[in-house]
């Protein structure tokens, strides 16, 4: 006899186990809704996936000459248009996650009335369709890299646990925010502001080297510190900075924790509210 | 196993929370304040959206303790006014909202079939989406391939099965989402009012892919407005009122029981929202009923009878009583009235009127009432009923005419030479 599928639905209350077995069963799901988010958004585009390979490169442009050429930023001894590109990439992968996440679920509100899925598959798919432009924009940097004589070594493997802390962190914080913009839409409107702060409270355009030694190790507890310069470590060579790395660690995997529990929580409730 | 279950609803009830009045200071002191405080005042607002838990006045009860099992295999017919829970009671069952209290017990994987097209994106292809909803309802990306041909036969655009969306017809994306939802692999499938589309051929087609399903042994609840299609899919209904459960069992009896609750003959006058006039005299009962005095059926070319009761005598001078029919879309179909027989009503505070032999054809109507003294309306209900006319036997030999041909029937003659 096959294997019966009993569902029990009753009121709850509180905090919740996370359906980890349901969420898989969906996973075809967020693969078609991730290609969806891709076709979507280069549709009716002249450039496409061009965009993809513009913005760093624009960014990087720019930073160059504001802050490399006009304000003299340090940048470790290494050309500032790489040192920078190194920081703008995953820096554009975590802001694009938190703020095309966080809108999912408002964006997709009629769906969420309408049929029963594992809702946290939104703000993931939202999230996950950015890797293309992530992936792009590593290659651009490898390529950059490259360009001016720094090869590839056993130590360009440290950005794979650079990506997974990026990304622990991102929909951590994604997962919070798309639960939140669902019954709040304040949050549309605050979160620019809250990425803007990071933008500056991460080591960007300048070095952490200006960072003053006394609040360092509360600026640490940023998780972007540790994956940029866990970065630029890993393609510059340098020993890996784990005073920044490490309080990062701790922060990042909070935030997923707290960003998973409290969507599951709020999740049973936005049908009501969307 | 023959009469295994394979749902269990237990005292399910579900509570919203309606908006409560908002109250704006007069001065502009006031408003300032007000403005400064909103956030605050936004912030309980909007927290209290998902808590039900005071007694006050605002909260509504779309459902109230309602319970009931459906038998693996079994279609259920679930039928109600609109408001009455009906979606709300398949939402919940469906997992898209939770209950306020109470249990459902589920046995089998479920899928819904609720809002055609949900999810369907304009820029992707007819192909391209029907992996999108098909994963969206569940399946699985192999399970959706196995039944691509099938589904994309069935919805009869295989032409244009690899344009995007947005070019599709309203009718063809219909088409396209019933046909991705009429091959769900589920054992207990949860449907609403979906078959209210796409022409009558689909309609047809999709009504007879229902009862494939149906016969394949899997379980339904079915939400419908549309009383043929439940009597023709399902044995057993539940009726909800108010969101409650009145009446289970026969789909027959369930029907009648919702017909005689919608269309009753005798209504309550008091609170029909349109009622206007002076209010000198007013209707205060008013009965319909055959010529056997009950209110159900009326048929074509039988008797009707409207019996009038008001609260006073008509005492004044020159009073006058309308009873006037209209067809479902407003048109004036039957106009009767004291002012046409010479007799004046004055001194009655009871009236009837006699229709010898119906001539509206099957269908719905509306029937308003108007009391005016010279010119002046005293009370005024309009569209304060509605009748539902069956099809009758109007010319003796069995034949009606078809309520798309014509509202009237009348009696005629026909010469061969």
């Amino acid at each position: 006899m096959e294997e019966q599928v009993k569902t029990h639905i009753k009121a709850q209350k509180g905090w919740a186990e996370i359906p980890w077995k349901e969420i898989w069963d969906y996973r075809d799901l967020l693969y078609f809704l991730t290609i969806r988010n891709l076709k979507a958004k280069y549709a009716q585009s002249i450039l496409g996936t061009g965009w993809a390979i513009l913005q760093p490169l624009l960014y990087m442009g720019i930073f160059t000459l504001v802050f490399g050429k006009f304000a003299q930023l340090d940048s470790e001894g290494r050309p500032y248009a790489l040192f920078t590109l190194a920081a703008i990439v995953p820096w554009s992968f975590f802001s694009a996650i938190l703020s095309e996440g966080s809108q999912s679920l408002v964006q997709q509100a009629p769906m969420l009335s309408k049929v029963y899925f594992p809702r946290i598959i939104l703000p993931l798919s939202a999230g996950l369709a950015k890797g293309w432009e992530f992936i792009i924009g590593f290659l651009i940097l490898i390529f950059s890299t490259l360009f001016v004589g720094i090869f590839p070594d056993i130590d360009w493997l440290f950005f794979i646990p650079m990506i997974f802390l990026l990304c622990i962190a991102a929909f951590g914080l994604t997962f919070f925010f798309a639960a939140l913009a669902i019954q709040f839409r304040d949050v549309k409107y605050a979160l620019p502001f809250l990425i803007q702060l990071l933008f500056f409270a991460s080591p960007i355009v300048y070095s952490t080297s200006i960072v003053p030694e006394s609040i360092l190790p509360l600026y640490a507890f940023n998780p972007l510190v540790g994956v940029i310069e866990g970065f630029r470590a890993a393609f510059f060579h340098s020993p890996v900075p784990w005073h920044l790395v490490i309080p990062g660690v701790f922060t990042a995997s909070g935030l997923f924790v707290f960003g998973l529990l409290y969507f599951h929580r709020a999740e049973r409730n936005f049908a009501d509210l969307a | 196993m023959k009469n295994e279950k394979a749902i269990i609803v237990q005292n399910l009830s579900k509570a919203y929370r309606i908006g409560s009045e908002q109250n704006f200071p007069p001065t502009l002191a006031g408003q300032l304040i007000d403005t400064l405080r909103s956030p605050l005042d936004n912030f309980r607002r909007i927290r209290g959206l998902s808590n039900v838990e005071s007694q006050s006045s605002d909260i509504h009860w779309a459902l109230r303790e309602v319970s009931f099992e459906v038998k693996k295999g079994e279609v259920l017919g679930i039928i109600g006014k609109n408001g009455s829970g009906k979606s709300t009671l398949l939402k919940i069952l469906s997992r898209i909202m939770p209950p306020t209290n109470g249990e459902v017990e589920l046995y089998g994987k479920t899928s819904s079939l609720l809002e055609i097209g949900t999810g369907f994106h304009p820029e992707l292809t007819g192909r391209e989406n029907i992996y999108m909803n098909g994963t969206l309802l569940g399946m699985k990306k192999r399970e959706v391939e196995r039944q691509l041909d099938e589904i994309i036969d069935f919805s009869g655009i295989t032409h244009y099965i690899d344009t995007p969306v947005k070019f599709y017809s309203s009718g063809m994306k219909v088409r396209l989402g019933f046909s991705i939802a009429a091959f769900l692999n589920t054992d207990i499938l949860f449907v609403d009012e979906v078959l209210a589309v796409g022409d009558l051929d689909f309609q047809r087609k999709c009504l007879g892919q229902m009862d494939n399903i149906a016969n394949s042994g899997k379980t339904i609840l079915f939400v419908s407005h549309d009383m043929s299609a439940v009597q023709h899919l399902c044995k057993k209904s539940i009726l909800l009122e108010n969101g409650r459960l009145i009446s289970q069992g026969n789909t027959d009896e369930a029907i009648s029981r919702y017909v005689a609750s919608s269309y009753s003959a005798e209504t309550t006058l008091e609170n029909h929202p349109n009622r206007k006039g002076t209010g000198s005299i007013k209707f205060k009962k008013i009965e319909i009923s055959n010529s056997n005095k009950e209110p159900l059926p009326l048929s074509c070319g039988e008797e009707i009878v409207i019996d009038i009761w008001l609260d006073n005598p008509l005492s004044s001078s020159k009073p006058r009583v309308d009873v006037r029919i209209d067809s479902a879309v407003g048109q004036r179909l039957i106009w009767l009235s004291t002012s046409i027989y010479g007799e004046s009503p004055l001194g009655a505070d009871r009236l009837q009127f006699k229709i010898e032999r119906n001539p509206l054809t099957e269908g719905q109507y509306y029937i308003s009432f108007h009391l005016s003294n010279f010119g002046e309306i005293c009370d005024w209900i309009p569209q304060a009923m509605r009748i539902n006319i069956s099809a009758g036997n109007p010319f003796g030999n069995g034949k009606s005419i078809p309520p798309d041909q014509s509202k009237m029937a009348i009696p005629f003659e026909i010469k061969y030479s």
